[in-house]
């Protein structure tokens, strides 16, 4: 039990399948992962990888096709929706790449509203504490504002803020820094780094940027739905080599711009052309002609 | 969850001001054609009945057999039928006065009380007088009549005219006149009525007054034990036919009411649902953040609710304003005049009626927006 407590997140062959037709795609495969209190854990990879859905099961927002998330030391998997609200309200906070703030709302309102759905705070209470924390983000001076009237990185930080209402077991956070210029991201993963190590706050960070990595406690990567400790190999590089079929691209290159030349002279030939549309086919032409000559070279 | 409800709806209600003003208008004026036309067939019913119940003071009438009068002998019998508290006797027939067509009606002195509700001029007459009459306002006002005129009148089948002093105008509440072919009425003396029909010892009708709590029934069945020819009717069951009439009228105008209630039930929930559209992303992070699918299906409802009530009070407001108009149209129509019976329990009708129109069209919306996933604040980005 106490090892549990210790556990602020902790995911058990967790599989997640999707039914596509016929077909079942396995997005998670397997995946086990321990996230201690404390922990500032960043998890890489690209696109498709399933470091999306993984939060999302992290995060009880969907369910896995099997195995067990245990937050907090608490078996979530088994909960009726209503039950997760309430769970997730009080022991799991969100930071999303779009900020996701409430648009109607100001800042300190925005902070409030999962101290009042967790129902332990009245508004007073909600209030006041919603001022503390966008103290502690440094945006007391914008409690009033709504979101609109706030920059993107202000807007980050406000959604910090409410991730920490309710003192959460974990925070989970998408791509934080994904929208923000480089002076807020930076600003932005400073704040993330001070909550952890002088709060002891558990962050959990998806994302694909190589810098945030530098950050963390612990990085681990995701690709094909599996999860790595040390980077799998090829997971960032760019493959762009001897597979590419560069004759059968230089021939769909004469075909689009045959296609748009013989579009162009009907235009002409209607009447309808302009001097500069007569320069553009003149200027296809003679792109078709040295596609063709450097198709020939490469044949040689 | 309550506070949280409360702004979300408040905020969004400012921020889409055309489309809330529109949604309100569609409730507003759909209420007030219902709330108009529920005044007007309160009214019409509380009159037609008042109309009746003065118009018969009787709770059972007895008239003679087929074409003939009732003869007066038989009036002593009704009097000693238990529970029969008071026979009012009348003459009833048509006649002429100064060109127009006048109601006349025969009744005794004492009976005066049944006929006429109160006095404008003058009074009634006593049972001694002679060729006086208490003549209805309306032909006074008309004519030019006042109290100690002497004015003639011609029963419909007498061959003379008659001159009687004017003793009394009175005020008839019932203006029994605006219902079809009804005249204005002119009171005289039962005998001077008799005499001018050349009917001494008959009455056209008689009215049994009956003791508190008697059944009408058992007094009918005694009358026709005795009189088996002769016509009965009951005051309730006129009363029951005219309140039919009144609820078949009611049921038509209610028909077309739903028609603009219908309205303002589609503008509501199409407001409402494309207000779950628009917010979709926002009910997502709320979910997200903890929401139950109830916190987010109250946050629609209360936004229907404002626009119910705003719509609901200007509704019930505008519906009254129609309803003096609709007062004045009828009348205009020659429809009989109705007093407008303007009660709290028709405007509360009303103003639920709004809520409920609101909060039932958001009802499918709400459930289509509490059950928006959690997970679509992600899938978005």
């Amino acid at each position: 039990m106490s090892e549990g407590r210790e556990e602020a997140l902790k995911l058990v062959n967790i599989t997640k399948a999707y039914q596509m037709g016929e077909q079942t795609i396995e997005v998670l495969k397997n995946v086990n992962l321990t996230v201690k209190r404390g922990e500032l854990l960043v998890v890489m990879g690209p696109s498709g990888s399933g470091k999306s859905t993984l939060l999302n099961i992290a995060g009880t927002l969907d369910r896995p096709t099997s195995g067990k998330v245990y937050i907090g030391g608490v078996d979530v998997t088994g909960m009726s929706e209503e039950e997760l609200s309430i769970f997730r309200c009080r022991h799991i906070g969100f930071v999303f790449q779009s900020y996701n703030l409430l648009r109607n709302f100001t800042a300190r309102e925005n902070v409030m509203i999962p101290m009042l759905l967790s129902g332990i705070y009245n508004v007073e209470e909600a209030r006041e504490r919603a001022e503390t924390l966008l103290s502690i983000v440094g945006l007391e001076e914008h409690a009033e504002k709504f979101p609109s009237q706030l920059s993107g990185g202000q807007q980050q930080r406000v959604a910090i803020a409410r991730a920490l209402a309710n003192d959460p077991d974990v925070i989970l956070m998408d791509e934080p820094t994904g929208n923000l210029d480089v002076r807020s991201a930076s600003n932005v993963a400073a704040l993330i780094v001070w909550l952890n190590r002088v709060f002891g706050q558990t962050f959990i960070v998806v994302t694909h940027n190589p810098e945030l990595a530098k950050i963390s406690t612990r990085t681990i990567y995701i690709a094909g739905g599996r999860l790595y400790s040390e980077p799998p190999s090829g997971l960032l590089s760019v493959k762009i080599g001897n597979e590419v079929d560069s004759l059968r691209l230089r021939n769909a290159q004469i075909k689009l711009l045959q296609v748009k030349a013989k579009s162009l002279l009907r235009l002409i030939k209607s009447g309808a052309a302009t001097p500069q549309i007569e320069r553009e086919v003149e200027e296809i032409e003679k792109r078709i002609a040295d596609i063709a000559k450097l198709i020939e070279k490469e044949s040689r | 969850m309550l506070w949280i409800s409360l702004k979300f709806a408040l905020r969004d209600f400012k921020l889409r001001k055309f489309a809330s003003a529109l949604t309100i208008i569609a409730i507003m004026s759909g209420l007030a054609a219902f709330t108009a036309l529920r005044i007007a067939s309160v009214s019409m019913e509380v009159t037609a009945k008042y109309m009746v119940e003065r118009a018969l003071a009787g709770e059972v009438i007895v008239y003679g057999d087929g074409l003939l009068d009732l003869s007066e002998l038989a009036l002593p019998d009704f009097e000693r039928i238990p529970g029969v508290k008071r026979v009012v006797p009348l003459v009833i027939t048509l006649g002429y006065m100064r060109g127009s067509m006048v109601l006349i009606v025969g009744a005794k002195a004492s009976d005066l009380q049944f006929v006429v509700e109160n006095y404008v001029a003058g009074g009634g007459f006593n049972a001694s007088d002679e060729g006086v009459a208490v003549l209805d306002q309306v032909i006074t006002r008309d004519k030019n009549i006042g109290v100690g005129d002497i004015v003639l009148l011609k029963p419909q089948a007498a061959k003379a005219a008659y001159p009687l002093r004017v003793v009394g105008v009175a005020y008839v509440s019932l203006e029994i006149q605006g219902m079809g072919s009804a005249a204005p009425y002119v009171i005289v003396p039962l005998r001077e009525a008799q005499h001018m029909m050349e009917k001494e010892g008959y009455v056209t009708l008689a009215m049994l007054v009956l003791d508190k709590g008697v059944d009408p029934e058992r007094v009918v069945e005694m009358v026709r034990g005795e009189y088996p020819n002769a016509k009965i009717f009951k005051r309730e069951d006129i009363l029951k036919v005219v309140t039919k009439v009144v609820s078949l009228i009611d049921t038509l105008l209610l028909a077309v009411t739903f028609i603009g209630l219908a309205v303002a039930i589609m503008g509501t929930a199409n407001t409402i649902m494309s207000n779950v559209r628009e917010h979709s992303r926002e009910i997502a992070i709320l979910r997200a953040l903890g929401a139950k699918g109830s916190h987010v299906a109250l946050i629609f409802i209360l936004e229907s609710l404002f626009y119910g009530v705003i719509g609901g009070i200007l509704g019930v407001g505008l519906g009254v304003l129609g309803a003096f108009s609709s007062k004045d149209l009828i009348r205009e129509m020659g429809m009989p005049a109705f007093r407008l019976q303007i009660e709290w329990g028709t405007l509360l009708v009303s103003f639920a009626v709004a809520v409920l129109v609101s909060v039932g069209s958001s009802i499918y919306p709400s459930i289509r927006a509490s059950r928006i996933s959690p997970v679509r604040v992600m899938k978005n980005e």
